[in-house]
């Protein structure tokens, strides 16, 4: 009876949006990228990314708005790379995904090692507190699981808005929903595929770096290289699983914002906590199983795109 | 030029061509982590001098190399044989976590006399292996859920299974570092000086798996150049309708490649275990599956190529020990130098831009 | 008059292949321009020139008499200048709607988003004004090829084309919407637009050009106009010898019509991979020593028949007995045992694997049959010898077994191909498409090997889009439309007109 209890709380509620919120974001950023055709396992590393230089940015300048600019900005740079290294020299886009991963995963152990002298693991800053949107958190019971969150979690509707608007609504997404199915069509109507494709790999790294901020600067207030934990891949099969569209992904991070915040509630049972941590992965394992049969798939996916000569 | 006129298209160019690249390929990756040694204050010299002499200088060195070779050929073969199929089975790591902890499992509850037990409990582990794989593939070949991030979930689950195995169920009391109980001497992988007692090794550190590890290697070449099984396993990775059309079942095939990955994977977990770690410790296993993904990159997916490469990896994690060491220099380096490799590898930049390796293969299709 | 476009000196090499040498051009506005040649000949990669997907390794373009800058020159540029292409294969993409493949490149904005009003606006006027009949919120995936051509025309239009080249755009169309298609092309000429037709269908061409230049390994061999010339002319030009057709001659053979048939095929169903019937109740036999077609629109369930034949998608309901025996459940290689040879449509698609050797590829689909492993273990010995034979056999051009497949000519990668499917005497051979992108020497190679097939006894069941190759050919022809035989003609009694009329349902 305690769990039922537990499950209807509004801060469960509360819990499983603030939780689903870095998954969003990166489902977006896999979104943007895969419409265009392309896989972009660096998810992962552009989320530590935004992470690490959030914090870093916070501490050196006292001020979180810079961390939030740091963030966005580093998680960016990374995406460039890959976007460069896959778009521009035609590397393997997992392979090149995996190697960005790893790169970035040791160049923090390194960089927090050179400066705090504790690798992987950096000093708390103040971050970002929640906000409490006046009248409508007095709401009972909606007000506490809706209307008291951090500033990206009132962002992220927003955001799905205006991803919403940018890939049907605009030339640019429509350059790039044609890129990822036939990018042919484009560089025959005198677009040019390589830069449609970079947009879509920038725009992930703004998104991730939205995550990456939510994650550090409003959740833990320090980062560590445990920190993301794979929300990057998550972020994948949500985007996969909603069907590639701009409300689908974030919907179906709700499910692993669930189990995230099961996985903090129920540790009083009798089973051994590390079978909760499993929650979100074997989530996205089942998830897979039913985005699998999904056929709307993105033609072009995973294909680089070579110009004729 | 004298390389002109040697014909690049030839099997012996191609394979010198692509060799080539590889040791150019880490030689910038040389440059890039000097660059970083440099920039923190460190020596250069005295980074890659200890590098160095951690690897391949004194007997403990050259054990510790092979010792970190050992597994590192298996989760190789593990991720090469995927990669050869069309596929990606980065989730190797958690395969071989499984494998350990079948190993540690049976090394703790069976003892059927030396040879037995370790048999036995390497079958566990390549048993376990298969089984960690098999989700991953038969979702791949029936539904096409991208093995990527299957493999990958489970390699996840994989790791939070080891901390119950080793906090909760196989868990030592009289351990002081949350560690599990130790599998007994009869499970234990046998030393090498026993086996080879004319080599007059004397103490040694280097267990039968590096036996093992070559053996299995040799087995693989044969499986892929020899077999009928190896064949389409690589006509599959080479053109999947192609392969279809002629009769070959493509879904049975990717079923194959992942679950012998999985077996390869989890075996070489149960070496790892039987042969040094001999219980489960909180940094057991980690890193290993990555670092095999960058072998398997290294050795283009040849079978043979894991030796050299596994080789070559196990010295660079041995000399960072001693780089921390002698001229302080964080582990992390090695592993942001890692990343590094990698992404110099999987871009065949340097083919585009000098002419001489004009039609290279892109092989990692 | 001035001439539109003038090219002067086009080369274009490939590696060692000069796809144009030299070449000089000049269109004019208000004609209708043909550009004859064989496969090969370098007539898209003359018009990709133009068109900026290709660059030319020398000559000049001169456009409106002003020279481009070959450099910079690309689609967007053609397009601004008033140039516009229709290939092959379609630049479409079937997930979106008419109009937003038409706006593509060119999207009319409010504001920054895309003006939806304006875009559907254009292509009501223009679809009535051509009478293109093209609603602009259809998705393209649900439009026939003739329909997904006229919006291919359409988006030339929307960038106000003044030149339009069109390749080989009649190679999926029948008869009738090959009719429709010359009066819409028509009509533009009137209209003052230039077109240019890729073509090698010489009927087609004499019907609707005015001046026609033909293109032989590269090179202009001929211009003429379309009263000066004849289809022999024309045919002397493109091939550079005596055009010989597959004489009445050869075609004469034994076809022994035992009581049974070789392949026999009773009511069968198939479904795609959504769950839609393609295959409706299809019933047909082979003889031996007999060629058997598949004639229609790309499209109306030919695909699924020939790869339930194959045995790469599973019959529902109905039987197929090959030699007698039932192989309806049969997977692809019990098939080949039973006596089945197949060609898939698409040699690089699903025939060879283009980085695997000679050997590889003439012993994939084979690899398991038992004189060539033992026990799973390749027996390479045996398989050197055969594939030594065959290469020998069949003719196939390459410096040794070794090389990879991607080296070889087309032709010869057909032969590949080919060799596979009949190595192990197989008593049916399942063809698809079969003298696809080869030139006309490769063709009659092959033909006359199929010839050679039939005079053994074994029966041949082609399936074709190209009804040129299924006139010459066969025995017999089976109508495919809508996933039924609507029509099974005797060659002797069929025309072309008849055949067309049955493909699409018009009388």
């Amino acid at each position: 009876m305690d769990i039922i209890q537990q499950l209807i709380d509004p801060t469960m509620f509360a819990s499983t949006i603030r939780l689903a919120v870095p998954i969003a974001y990166a489902a977006l950023g896999a979104m943007f990228c895969e419409r265009a055709g392309i896989i972009n396992i660096g998810l992962e590393g552009q989320l530590l990314t935004a992470s690490f230089f959030s914090v870093i940015a916070t501490y050196f300048s006292g001020d979180p708005i810079i961390g939030v600019f740091g963030g966005i900005l580093s998680a960016s740079l990374v995406s460039l790379l890959f976007g460069a290294l896959t778009i521009g020299l035609n590397g393997n886009q997992i392979i090149v995904g995996t190697g960005v991963n790893i790169a970035v995963t040791g160049l923090f152990g390194f960089l927090s090692f050179m400066l705090f002298n504790s690798p992987g693991v950096t000093p708390t800053v103040t971050g970002i507190k929640a906000i409490s949107i006046p009248y409508l958190s007095q709401i009972p019971w909606i007000g506490e699981a809706l209307f008291v969150h951090t500033p990206t979690v009132f962002l992220l509707p927003i955001v799905v808005g205006l991803c919403y608007l940018l890939l049907y609504r605009t030339p640019i997404g429509l350059r790039i929903r044609v890129s990822g199915d036939n990018p042919i069509v484009d560089e025959a109507a005198g677009v040019n595929v390589l830069y449609v494709r970079y947009i879509a790999v920038i725009l992930s790294g703004v998104l991730t770096g939205l995550g990456g901020v939510n994650l550090a600067l409003e959740g833990s207030k320090f980062y560590q290289d445990s920190l993301v934990a794979g929300r990057g891949f998550i972020g994948l099969a949500a985007n996969i699983f909603g069907g590639w569209t701009p409300i689908g992904g974030p919907l179906i991070s709700l499910v692993f914002g669930f189990a995230r915040s099961l996985m903090f509630r129920v540790q009083g049972l009798n089973i051994p906590q590390e079978f909760f941590f499993m929650l979100p992965y074997a989530l996205t394992l089942i998830v897979m199983v039913g985005a699998a049969t999904r056929s709307e798939a993105p033609l072009a996916l995973g294909e680089n795109f070579i110009r004729k000569e | 030029m004298i390389i002109m006129k040697f014909n690049l298209d030839s099997p012996l160019g191609k394979a010198i061509r692509t060799l080539l690249l590889q040791v150019i390929s880490i030689i910038f990756g040389l440059l890039v982590g000097a660059i970083a040694i440099k920039l923190s204050g460190r020596s250069v010299v005295d980074a890659y001098t200890a590098l160095y002499n951690g690897a391949f200088v004194g007997r403990t060195s050259l054990e510790l190399t092979i010792l970190n070779a050992i597994p590192l050929v298996f989760t190789g073969l593990s991720i090469a044989l995927g990669f050869r199929a069309g596929l990606f089975n980065i989730g190797a790591e958690g395969q071989l976590i499984l494998g350990g902890i079948a190993a540690t499992w049976v090394g703790t509850t069976l003892n059927v006399g030396p040879v037995f037990t370790t048999a036995l409990a390497l079958m566990a582990a390549a048993a376990a292996g298969l089984i960690w794989a098999f989700p991953a593939a038969w979702l791949r070949a029936k539904k096409g859920a991208h093995e990527v991030i299957t493999t990958l979930m489970l390699s996840y689950i994989a790791l939070h299974l080891m901390n119950f195995v080793r906090k909760n169920w196989l868990y030592d009391p009289q351990s002081t570092t949350e560690s599990s109980i130790t599998v007994n001497e009869n499970a234990k992988l046998v030393l090498i000086n026993k086996v080879l007692p004319f080599f007059e090794l004397g103490n040694t550190r280097v267990h039968t798996g590096v036996l093992i590890a070559i053996g299995v290697v040799v087995v693989m070449w044969f499986f892929l150049y020899k077999t009928i099984w190896g064949f389409e396993v690589r006509i599959v990775g080479d053109n999947t309708s192609a392969a279809s059309a002629s009769g070959v079942s493509v879904s049975r095939t990717i079923i194959l490649s992942l679950c012998l990955g999985g077996v390869l994977a989890g075996l070489g977990g149960g070496v790892q275990l039987l042969g040094l770690y001999h219980r489960i410790s909180v940094d057991s296993f980690v890193g290993l599956g990555f670092t095999g993904f960058f072998i398997a990159l290294l050795a283009q997916n040849q079978p043979l190529g894991m030796i050299p490469a596994a080789i070559f990896f196990g010295a660079l994690r041995a000399g960072a020990l001693n780089m921390q060491f002698q001229a302080n220099v964080p582990m992390s380096l090695t592993e942001f130098l890692q990343g590094i490799l990698i992404l110099f590898i999987a871009v065949p930049v340097l083919g585009k831009s000098l002419k001489m390796f004009k039609a290279i293969p892109d092989e990692s299709e | 008059m001035e001439p539109i476009i003038k090219l002067e000196s086009i080369t274009k090499d490939f590696g060692r292949v000069r796809a144009n040498d030299s070449v000089d051009m000049e269109l004019y506005p208000g004609e209708v321009v043909g550009l004859l040649g064989e496969n090969g000949a370098g007539k898209t990669t003359l018009m990709n020139v133009l068109y900026g997907l290709v660059m030319p390794d020398e000559g000049q373009i001169k456009i409106k008499g002003e020279n481009i800058d070959i450099g910079g020159h690309s689609p967007a540029d053609s397009i601004r200048l008033g140039v516009s292409m229709v290939h092959q294969e379609f630049m479409l993409v079937n997930r979106l709607s008419v109009m937003e493949n038409l706006i593509i490149g060119e999207e009319p904005t409010k504001h920054g988003l895309i003006d939806k009003g304006e875009a559907e606006g254009f292509v009501r006027r223009l679809s009535d004004k051509y009478e293109l009949e093209v609603d602009p919120n259809d998705i393209v995936g649900d439009l026939s090829v003739s329909e997904r051509q006229r919006l291919e025309i359409l988006r030339a239009l929307y960038h106000q084309a003044k030149v339009l080249i069109l390749d080989e755009p009649t190679a999926v169309l029948a008869p009738s919407e090959v009719q429709s298609l010359f009066n819409i092309i028509r009509q533009l000429r009137d209209d003052g637009m230039c077109i240019v037709l890729i073509a090698h269908k010489l009927k087609e061409v004499l019907s609707i050009c005015h001046r026609i230049y033909v293109l032989r390994e590269g090179k202009i061999v001929g211009e003429t106009t379309a009263d000066e010339t004849t289809q022999d002319k024309l045919a002397h030009l493109m091939v550079g010898e005596d055009y010989q057709r597959f004489s009445e001659e050869d075609r004469k053979k034994k076809v022994i019509k035992t009581n049974s048939p070789v392949l026999e095929v009773s009511e069968i169903w198939v479904s795609d991979t959504y769950g839609n019937w393609q295959v409706k109740g299809i019933s047909l036999d082979v003889y031996p020593g007999e060629i058997v077609s598949i004639a229609g629109i790309a499209g109306n369930g030919q695909s699924q028949l020939e790869q339930a034949l194959a045995g790469l998608l599973p019959i529902k309901k109905g039987q197929v007995f090959l030699d007698e025996k039932n192989v309806t459940n049969f997977s692809v290689l019990e098939r080949k045992k039973g006596g089945l040879g197949y060609i898939p449509q698409d040699r690089h698609e699903y025939g060879l694997a283009l980085s695997f050797s000679v050997k590889d590829n003439l012993i994939l689909g084979r690899h398991r049959l038992s004189r060539f492993n033992r026990w799973g273990v390749m027996k390479y010995k045996k398989i050197e010898k055969a594939v030594n034979q065959e290469i020998k056999d069949f003719d196939i051009v390459c410096e040794s077994m070794s090389v990879e497949a991607r080296s070889l000519s087309g032709g010869n990668q057909q032969k590949v191909v080919l060799a596979r499917a009949v190595a192990d005497e197989p008593k049916v051979l399942l063809a698809s498409q079969i003298g696809r992108g080869l030139d006309v020497s490769a063709i009659a190679n092959i033909y006359r090997y199929l010839q050679k097939l039939c005079d053994e006894g074994k029966g041949i069941l082609l399936v074709s889009f190209d009804l040129d190759e299924v006139f010459e050919l066969s025995d017999r022809i089976y109508i495919m439309r809508g996933g039924e035989f609507v029509g099974e003609l005797d060659n002797q009694n069929a025309t072309r007109q008849k055949v067309g009329e049955l493909m699409t349902g018009a009388e």
